[in-house]
């Protein structure tokens, strides 16, 4: 047993029914990181981690092991995959030098006996492992009578038996299922000889800066990602998007109310879609028209994203209102009977909770691209706001008898239930100032929206 | 750890498989994971297929070999294949041919056992003993021919698959040819490439399983071949009369079969003769409630050389119960969508036998087998009245109903009839009401259950021969109903999410015309209704079909 070649490779790992994982240690170690970027751990003031979420994240990757989960999500804090923020860890951007060398540490610091080894005998200790056979099953019993034989000093007293079975979360290496046989990964020499590393699933490949971002999106929300996509991606699709299952490929679901809790928050959708059409383009239709219609609309009296304008009939029902826990608000002080239903709430299970509750509504407004109906344009109307400057384009009334007109206009004065528009005209040329100033009231106009400053540029009413 | 990003199949943990439509080498990697995987899903960018026990005992019965499953998938997988699949299959395949069913006499079958783990674990199992009529050695068992179908049911839900050996009876022979040229237009006529794949893998894998092909595609001209090929009396059953009668016109037009050897076992006729036409509806009627079903014993006591069961995923369950015990007789199962709400479709598979061929709809189409088809959900908004009364809808079923009847459909119907004037339409429902009341507004007639078999029927003849080019029909129309001149579906209700009416519907207009079809379906935007319209489009989005999504603008 002298020199490394005197240990004989074994036949590779037969794996007993019922026992074999799907999953080498580092591909275990990917999905754990993938999907913490979904279900961030938190951790307890006893510095625990949360059971509960533990639980989760064990359904997502199939496993009723949560001590496993648990001893690798520890091992991954301590070599820099995961990090603390806010109470929670989360995945960290991956440095792979930075992770050898806290490799190389845990290394140390598994086989350190009761007293601090001197630099030299560390090096001694690493270089013997270093010299080990990588790439092919060995006995492992044989192994570590061959390390035993081959230390000295204080390296005589190393736990190298522990080093494979007890820090199996290191991910340099697999135990046969009967743990006699042990299968040393190329990545192993390659920590301890302090060369350039990447850990071998495909997952990892994801952490180059040249790694794809493409996938797959179908009709219904589902997203197919590639193990090996750019890891980037992951992190911007927590926002609006859940995880449903890992194996080979990563599995997410397009979080639909995510998408509606954005509002008319145009940067928020822009971006969202962009993020997608990076991973596949163009976007199936219905996903499209989700976001199209989501663009088009705009919050009701430009206040918080709202999903429903409500008009109670008597304004004293607000008393009942405010026991459902509907999230809700009451934008003008001297209306209070206008409400506007938070986006997060159901409004279906708000109407239904008012029926029963006896509660009468006067009129029911879903915003849209177009603030119209009465009691929506009186809302807009009456806020307090200066929006002297804002463009508008309108479609307006004056008189019954007349033809309604829809046009741009700049709003020039904006009073208390009344505004005052300069309007536009088409011509060839591009649009032109009208020639007089426009007083609307509420019953004048059948519906406005307020127009985004691309809109406005796109146009060139900019340049009026 | 293989990494071939070039290769387009991943292997996953959970036994599924993807497979990169887009690839270069997607159809050669198709063609090698078809004989041991079950196509699930087929959409435009990746297909689904999973390593199901069934799919490898299929294969395995076939003469496919591990060997060869192993080796495709380690050619075409990107990534390391996952041990404990490769574990997972050698296990599966080796369960195979370890049960085997012989005969031994005309009275009784012999199940031997080569393993003797095995046998002593059906020898204590209860569900199995009850079927056992002695058990001679250790490893043999006797059992009732009664009792075949039923005892391999009850063994292959234990994971053990039998090798069936003990062949089929001997019955009367009835020759059948195919007729060069069709009787209707005197036009030649041939099996396409696939329908005579279909029959060959049919008849080469002991001639019991189900072919699932598209709607439009042929089912009935496969189920015409396999008779001709096995030359045997053949009991056809159908989901309706009228399904009857085109059976029987086809054999008529297609065949050289004589009218008077064709008997049909109908609420109108009840003659058997040497291919027999019956209704499933007819078999399990019972003469008072809760009492025998006396049309039962056509399937058992006949001696059919072939049972052909048309539309099996209707199966009903007496039926199911009746098939158990004629495992001796050939059974050929067609359908254009194996899926079941109540999960019914492995029974489908013990019981008339495994899905022995498949093909993605959208591959009909792009061969131009089936027409080419445009999916549009245009969401409708609702009156005031139809809002608030949903809202405040005491369960989720009414607010459901009062969306699916949302009286402005019936104006878009009426817009979308404008639009495609002058092509074979359809409006198919499912409230009798609504289609009542749409069928007023439209002045077109409504086939319904409550109209007499012989009115519907010349309703659709009328609509065939072009004399009437709209239908308003209730879910009579859901299958088995050939209307080559429809090429407009308009959808303006369901039966809340059943993702087998929405394919079956769309199936009415897949005939190919020359022009593409165009299936619209009406939902009532913010609704009940919408919510269910995501699982009906559900099988259609997994054959690759997109829904384009469109806001009614009036």
């Amino acid at each position: 047993m002298g020199t490394p070649e005197s240990l004989k490779p074994q036949p590779a790992d037969a794996c007993t029914p019922g026992q074999c994982s799907a999953w080498s240690m580092d591909q275990q170690i990917w999905r754990l990181w993938v999907v913490l970027h979904f279900l961030p751990v938190g951790v307890t003031q006893q510095q625990v981690l949360r059971k509960n979420e533990i639980r989760k994240i064990a359904t997502v990757l199939g496993s009723s092991d949560h001590d496993m989960i648990t001893s690798l999500i520890t091992t991954m804090q301590g070599t820099g995959l995961l990090a603390r923020h806010e109470g929670l860890l989360q995945p960290a951007c991956i440095n792979w030098p930075a992770w050898s060398k806290r490799m190389r540490a845990a290394i140390y610091a598994a086989i350190h006996g009761w007293e601090r080894w001197s630099r030299a005998e560390e090096h001694d200790a690493m270089d013997l492992l270093a010299d080990l056979p990588v790439d092919c099953w060995l006995n492992l019993d044989e192994v570590v009578e061959w390390l035993r034989m081959q230390s000295h000093g204080k390296l005589v007293g190393a736990h190298w038996m522990s080093l494979f079975t007890d820090h199996h979360a290191l991910s340099l290496h697999h135990l046969s299922s009967d743990r006699q046989c042990i299968y040393l990964l190329p990545l192993w020499r390659t920590v301890l000889l302090e060369q350039a590393v990447t850990l071998p699933a495909p997952g990892w490949h994801g952490a180059d800066k040249d790694a794809k971002s493409c996938g797959f999106i179908s009709a219904s929300g589902e997203i197919l990602l590639p193990p090996d996509c750019h890891h980037s991606v992951l992190a911007k699709l927590t926002t609006c998007c859940n995880i449903t299952a890992i194996e080979q490929m990563i599995t997410l679901q397009l979080d639909l109310k995510a998408i509606q809790r954005m509002g008319a928050d145009k940067t928020a959708l822009q971006a969202t879609r962009a993020l997608l059409e990076c991973v596949q383009s163009p976007l199936p239709q219905a996903i499209a028209y989700l976001f199209d219609k989501q663009l088009a609309q705009q919050a009701v009296a430009s206040v918080a994203a709202t999903s429903l304008v409500v008009v109670l009939n008597e304004p004293s029902a607000i008393h009942h209102l405010q026991k459902t826990g509907f999230p809700f608000s009451q934008p003008f002080s001297d209306k209070p009977e206008i409400l506007l239903l938070d986006t997060s709430a159901d409004a279906l299970a708000f109407i239904r909770t008012c029926a029963e509750s006896g509660i009468m509504l006067e009129t029911l407004i879903k915003p849209v691209q177009w603030i119209s109906g009465t009691a929506s344009i009186k809302a807009w109307m009456e806020m307090h706001a200066d929006r002297a400057g804002r463009w508008l384009e309108i479609c307006y009334q004056k008189a019954r008898s007349s033809k309604p007109k829809q046009l741009f206009a700049c709003i020039t004065d904006d009073y208390y239930g009344r505004i005052e528009v300069r309007p536009t005209r088409r011509s060839r040329q591009g649009y032109l100032w009208g020639s007089s100033i426009i007083a609307l009231e509420p019953r004048h106009l059948l519906r406005l929206r307020q127009l985004e400053i691309d809109e406005i540029t796109e146009t060139g009413l900019d340049q009026l | 750890m293989s990494y071939h990003p070039e290769r387009p199949l991943i292997v996953q943990g959970d036994h599924s498989l993807l497979l990169e439509t887009h690839n270069p080498q997607f159809a050669a990697a198709r063609d090698a994971i078809a004989p041991f995987a079950e196509l699930e899903k087929s959409p435009e960018h990746i297909h689904s297929y999973r390593l199901h026990p069934l799919s490898l005992w299929n294969a395995a019965a076939a003469g496919h070999t591990l060997q060869q499953a192993e080796a495709a998938l380690h050619r075409f997988s990107k990534y390391s294949i996952p041990e404990n699949v490769l574990e997972e299959m050698r296990r599966t395949y080796a369960r195979y041919g370890q049960l085997i069913l012989t005969k031994d006499d005309e009275s009784t079958l012999r199940l031997t056992v080569t393993d003797a783990f095995i046998a002593a674990r059906i020898a204590r199992e209860k569900t199995v003993t009850a079927l056992l009529k002695q058990q001679p050695a250790d490893d043999v068992f006797l059992i009732d021919p009664v009792t075949r179908g039923s005892l391999k049911h009850a063994l292959i839900t234990l994971g053990f698959p039998v090798d069936d050996q003990a062949g089929f009876n001997d019955t009367p022979v009835f020759e059948l040819a195919l007729r060069e040229h069709a009787l209707s237009d005197q036009r030649p006529f041939a099996l396409r490439d696939y329908q005579q794949q279909a029959v060959d893998a049919f008849v080469a894998s002991g001639s019991h399983g189900v072919v699932v092909l598209a709607c439009g595609a042929g089912k009935t001209l496969v189920g015409m071949a396999t008779m001709a090929r096995i030359g045997m009396q053949t009991l056809i059953i159908t989901p309706n009369t009228a399904a009857a009668h085109q059976w029987r016109a086809e054999l008529l037009d297609k065949t050289q079969v004589d009218a008077k050897d064709l008997g049909e076992y109908t609420g109108l006729r009840k003659e058997i003769q040497p291919i027999t036409i019956a209704t499933y509806q007819m078999l399990t009627y019972r003469p008072e409630q809760g009492g025998d079903m006396p049309h039962i014993e056509l399937i058992t006591k006949h001696e059919w050389g072939l049972i052909i069961f048309d539309e099996v995923h209707v199966l009903p369950a007496p039926v199911f119960r009746a098939v158990s015990e004629i495992q001796a007789r050939r059974r050929l199962g067609l359908t254009a969508t194996l899926i079941r709400e109540d999960g019914l479709e492995r029974d489908v598979f013990s019981l008339i036998g495994p899905k022995r061929f498949d093909l993605p709809w959208r591959q009909l189409e792009q061969s131009g087998h089936i027409a080419k088809a445009h999916c549009i959900e245009i969401r409708i908004p609702m009156s005031q009245h139809d809002q608030m009364a949903h809202a405040t809808a005491d369960d989720a079923r009414k607010s459901y109903r009062i969306a699916a009847e949302n009286s402005i459909k019936d104006l878009v119907a009426t817009a979308l009839i404008k639009k495609h004037a002058g092509q074979g339409i359809l409006v198919i429902g499912q409230y009798i009401k609504q289609l009542e009341r749409i069928a007023a507004h439209l002045g077109a007639p409504l086939i319904s259950g409550r109209m007499s078999s012989g009115e519907r029927e010349r309703l659709y003849a009328a609509f065939r021969a072009g004399d009437l080019r709209l239908l308003v029909v209730s879910k009579v129309a859901n299958y088995a109903i050939d209307l080559p001149d429809a090429s407009i579906a308009i959808q303006i209700s369901g039966a809340f999410g059943s993702r087998q009416e929405e394919a079956q519907r769309l199936g009415r207009i897949l005939r190919p015309q020359g022009g593409p079809a165009f299936f619209y379906t009406l939902v009532s935007d913010h609704s009940e209704e919408l919510k269910f319209a995501v699982n009906r489009q559900r099988f259609l989005a997994e054959q690759g079909y997109d829904y384009l999504i469109e806001d009614w603008k009036p």
